[in-house]
């Protein structure tokens, strides 16, 4: 797995390849911990290229969904690959993120509703 | 055949991969070799790309589950993941040798919330045709899951 990050304004978005398991998720939690002390409260998760997630990777984006939104702020989703769209459907987690076309669209929500 | 893969110099991303039964110690430095591994069984099997999405995720959470929940993250466990190909399903086996799982126990995960965990056992039977708890030879659990040859 590899986690790229790209800063538009107040909104961190993080780019995540590859695959994202149990084995591996610490690397996203540790990223996700360092930034939220630091004060990001706005994260957009693009997602494109993310070929593999587990349950593992879906209970760190709703920890950190979950933590965001304390603090007023959100974790977005966007450019999700077909595997990801299916295990977000089958939870229905679909339903409780923001989802959207790509990481663009992702970002203008957070000021659209701002 | 079976292979115990046991030799701790050597990196999981360069041990090699054959489809007869796989024999590994309980930590999750092998998921992604237990993938390669579903991969090219299920590609002998003439799995769709599709269905062979579904058994990968499937099969790294039950593997997940067993060094979590059966060895409790203890590196020392046994997992033994083997494969049955018929005319009309493909199904992959496996195996644990710790705390057996409490089927009885088990309830599905509330969807209408969002939660942190307890989405694996729940994702294994939604992404196969049909999945076996097995729990009467104990110590342990040996986990089936089957998709149908020819379905998505």
């Amino acid at each position: 797995m590899e986690l790229k990050c790209t800063r538009y304004d107040d909104v961190l978005a993080i780019s995540i390849t590859g695959e994202l398991d149990a084995e591996n998720v610490e690397h996203l939690l540790d990223l996700f911990e360092k930034e939220e002390n630091s004060g990001t409260t706005r994260f957009v998760l693009e997602l494109g290229g993310l070929e593999y997630i587990d349950s593992s990777g879906l209970g760190a984006f709703v920890k950190h969904l979950k933590s965001t939104r304390n603090s007023g702020g959100d974790l977005k989703l966007s450019a999700l690959s077909p595997e990801v769209a299916k295990v977000l459907e089958l939870t229905r987690l679909d339903q409780v993120f923001d989802i959207q076309e790509n990481c663009e669209a992702a970002c203008e929500r957070f000021h659209a509703v701002s | 055949m079976r292979r115990l893969v046991n030799d701790f110099t050597r990196s999981p991303e360069t041990a090699p991969v054959d489809t007869g039964p796989l024999l590994l110690t309980s930590e999750l430095k092998w998921l992604a070799e237990v993938r390669k591994w579903v991969q090219k069984v299920g590609r002998q099997s003439g799995l769709s790309q599709e269905a062979l999405s579904d058994l990968l995720m499937a099969v790294g959470e039950a593997f997940t589950n067993c060094v979590k929940h059966a060895y409790g993250m203890e590196p020392d466990g046994r997992i033994q993941l083997s494969s049955s190909v018929t005319d009309h399903h493909i199904g992959i086996h496996i195996r644990d040798w710790g705390t057996s799982f409490p089927v009885f126990d088990y309830t599905e995960p509330d969807l209408s919330e969002a939660h942190e965990g307890g989405y694996g056992i729940f994702l294994m039977k939604q992404l196969t045709d049909r999945l076996e708890i097995d729990v009467s030879d104990p110590p342990g659990t040996s986990f089936s899951l089957y998709k149908t040859l020819g379905g998505n």
